[in-house]
């Protein structure tokens, strides 16, 4: 059977969709990035954070047991001392302070991801003991971080 | 886990069928910068849904249920917006015919808007009328009565015209 087409048919056939303008297609080029699910900025700054705060943890734990069950080694505070005294010796303890968390500005990726860049300082404080009888001494140290934290976008 | 297209096959796709479903998503919005916004947020849904490039008929579902729940949601909005900016051409110019295709383009945007998204569905989103129902949430006979109804509307207005 031939069926032979409507002509409004035939007409409405001869038109195309308009072309997406190239503000719409820059954008919608850009959302390529949001078919991944993306990780959140707390998912983001917990995994930044929890990864070494939790190894730091583990360490001061274990340093402490072992200085309890020990020859009676008792740390004492030193306040800072120089770092080339305590070169030749492994810390027994490590513990990381926070000073501050400071928001520096926001920056924008090649893939349009804005970014806030965050600076991080903290104090890291090692406990070492140079010999069997000698007394535990602590020694500062000032760390800054500046890192890249991806915002969100809605 | 959705997989990520590459740029590439990513701007091929949007090249490709960006126009359709840009024009479909006018259908269902009262603004233009409504609908590309349902338009970005339902390309990337439907890719992410189908975990590689969508059907069709997936993109053209995703824009009507986007472009309902952003009306319930911001009705007050898009009536202050309404009036606001020049109209976006809805086909591509076509320089040999362009008195022609202005005429057929003003009798399309006057065709009854249900009737016309069957129309659009059918005609540019190369859509069956069982896919065409299922988008629309319509009965079978219902969407081909439809497209049968505007036809006939836009052989009323071009009568005289252009036939």
């Amino acid at each position: 059977m031939n069926e032979e087409k409507d002509p409004v048919e035939m007409l409405l056939e001869r038109m195309r969709p308009a072309e997406l303008n190239n503000d719409l297609m820059a954008r919608l080029t850009a959302a390529r990035g949001n078919i991944a699910p993306a990780r959140s900025r707390w998912q983001g700054s917990i995994l930044r954070w929890l990864a070494p705060v939790g190894a730091v943890a583990c360490v001061a734990f274990l340093t402490v047991k072992v200085l309890e069950s020990g020859p009676g080694a008792q740390p004492q505070t030193a306040g800072v001392s120089s770092t080339s005294a305590a070169a030749k010796v492994m810390p027994v303890l490590v513990q990381d302070n926070m000073l501050k968390a400071r928001e520096m500005g926001v920056i924008v990726g090649p893939n349009r991801q804005p970014y806030q860049v965050m600076e991080y300082q903290w104090v890291e404080s090692e406990t070492i003991v140079p010999g069997a009888n000698a007394p535990a001494v602590r020694v500062e140290t000032t760390r800054r971080h500046v890192v890249p934290v991806e915002l969100e976008v809605y | 886990m959705p997989t990520e297209p590459t740029p590439d096959e990513w701007r091929s796709w949007l090249r490709d069928n960006g126009p359709r479903f840009l024009l479909f998503a006018r259908q269902q919005t009262r603004t233009e910068s409504d609908a590309e916004d349902i338009l970005q947020d339902a390309l990337v849904e439907s890719w992410r849904r189908a975990g590689r490039m969508p059907d069709d008929a997936l993109v053209f579902s995703t824009i009507r249920r986007r472009a309902i729940d952003l009306a319930r949601s911001s009705d007050r909005r898009g009536v202050r917006e309404e009036a606001s900016g020049p109209a976006e051409p809805w086909f591509a110019p076509d320089i040999e015919q362009r008195e022609t295709q202005r005429l057929l383009e003003e009798a399309v945007k006057e065709i009854t808007p249900i009737y016309r998204d069957v129309v659009i569905l059918k005609m540019w989103g190369g859509q069956t009328f069982q896919q065409i129902a299922e988008t629309l949430g319509i009965p079978l006979n219902t969407a081909a009565s439809r497209y049968r109804y505007a036809i006939e509307e836009l052989r009323e207005s071009l009568k005289g015209v252009l036939l």
